[in-house]
């Protein structure tokens, strides 16, 4: 298998999925379900009310599982279905728990007044991979019993396809809106990101009591005296961004595109005290796909 | 002329649109916004020269961790603060650099109540009567970052709270 190789029979600038093998699939999925577990917040008390509804909540009352949040019972089912997903057995099913406690305690947790973007990316992922396994593509119609109860190898590459797809065009867009919010003067305006570092810190401070640590006021010192350094950094990151889409190319841009990514990520949290666990996962395990290098192919 | 007369074969153009799908969804989270799961990213989109805090302290202006008190961080505390301010501002037709002092402490006691229900008593210091909402500012100026002085929004006892 040639690593730089784009989807066979395809252009590199309309790529499909990749040749993920089994094996490789199985360690996603399996990774996917841990990541989409540990990103629900199981936590709701302190939601009791959802003054500014954000997405289905402007059209339903969600405050129920504020006053009563799923207990061990729901817990262990929604690890049941999520078990049946990595198996490749009923995955419709299977995701279904995972799937509505994501979007409901998200959407809650978003209606609050405060919209907070470390879940909409993986909530989106199992989004788009229910339906990828709940509507079927291809040629062979109408589908059988099978592609439900168990999903072919195709099936599970598409699957794979689109969380990818999902991952690239979350960071593209963020690009994007940068620049047309902006009128096109983000880079220009990036010096005054040296209020931000400050603000952030701070909120950190506020947060936890533990001070911002003391090179920072150096590198902010550094931002508003050299601006055209300050552009040159985060113009970098702008770029990542709106480059996103590199890691659909071939395994060998996925680990390229999906380490720019995680850097830019590491040294926001460093600066700015924002962590973005959840999308670090999902780029670790989608893009980047460290079993997929270490793990012997078949050629093709 | 022939390629006047003839209109252009638009399923071959949009077969020839690189990253098709993705482009697609682009456009799809650029247009719906912020509607939980989908969203178009916008964090620091748009930049100013002056960014502001909200945060908590107690009767002598002490800081308190927000997050184990409150289980709400000094963030999400102020995009709270902006959202009560933004929905008072407009009630009236005004912009949000309009607002008035007393708009910024009726969107304060809105978030200071939210903070009350979400309190964690067991991780409250001891001796706190009163708790103090702060909006702090820093300001990107000529000779640098400026830190405004403080502006307290709310004054709230903390007596006969307590469970």
């Amino acid at each position: 298998m040639n690593p730089d190789a784009a989807t066979p029979g395809r252009p590199w600038w309309q790529p499909g999925p990749l040749d993920w093998s089994r094996l490789e699939m199985l360690l996603m999925r399996t990774a996917f379900a841990l990541l989409i577990f540990s990103t629900i917040r199981w936590e709701t008390g302190a939601w009791t009310t959802q003054k500014f509804p954000n997405g289905i909540a402007a059209a339903f009352d969600l405050t129920w599982i504020a006053r009563s949040p799923p207990g061990l019972g729901w817990q262990a089912f929604t690890v049941a279905g999520l078990v049946a997903y990595v198996a490749g057995r009923m995955p419709v099913l299977g995701l279904i728990p995972a799937l509505f406690f994501s979007l409901v305690i998200g959407t809650l947790g978003n209606s609050q007044g405060a919209i907070n973007h470390s879940t909409q990316m993986v909530t989106m992922m199992l989004l788009a991979q229910w339906l990828v396994y709940l509507i079927p593509r291809g040629p062979e119609a109408p589908p059988s019993m099978s592609h439900w109860l168990k999903p072919d190898f195709n099936v599970q590459q598409q699957v794979i396809w689109w969380s990818t797809l999902v991952i690239a065009a979350s960071y593209v867009v963020c690009g994007v809106v940068k620049l047309v919010n902006s009128n096109g003067l983000w880079l220009y305006e990036t010096p005054y990101l040296a209020v931000q570092l400050l603000k952030t810190n701070w909120c950190h401070y506020h947060d936890t009591l533990e001070m911002p640590p003391g090179w920072l006021q150096s590198l902010i010192q550094a931002m508003t005296d050299h601006p055209n350094l300050a552009r040159l950094f985060f113009g970098m990151g702008l770029l990542i961004e709106l480059g996103g889409f590199v890691i659909l190319i071939s395994r060998r841009w996925a680990l390229v595109g999906g380490l720019a990514i995680i850097a830019l990520h590491l040294s926001i949290s460093q600066v700015m005290n924002l962590n973005f666990l959840t999308h670090i996962y999902a780029v670790l395990i989608f893009a980047v796909n460290v079993p997929g290098w270490l793990l012997p192919r078949r050629r093709p | 002329m022939r390629a006047f007369s003839q209109p252009p074969d638009l399923t071959r153009i949009w077969e020839g649109v690189p990253f098709r799908p993705m482009l697609l969804l682009v456009l799809f989270l650029f247009v719906v916004k912020e509607r939980y799961p989908f969203s178009n990213f916008p964090m620091y989109s748009n930049l100013d020269h002056e960014a502001d805090i909200i945060y908590i302290t107690d009767q002598a202006d002490q800081a308190l961790p927000m997050e184990k008190v409150f289980r709400t961080g000094s963030g999400t505390a102020k995009k709270m603060y902006k959202k009560e301010l933004n929905a008072l501002t407009k009630t009236t037709g005004r912009k949000l650099v309009h607002a008035t002092a007393e708009d910024r402490a009726a969107a304060g006691r809105a978030v200071m109540a939210t903070m009350l229900q979400r309190i964690r008593y067991r991780h409250m210091p001891p001796g706190v009567s009163q708790l103090r909402l702060y909006r702090k500012t820093f300001r990107l100026e000529e000779n640098g970052l400026a830190h405004l002085e403080p502006e307290r929004l709310v004054a709230q006892p903390l007596a006969g709270l307590n469970p």
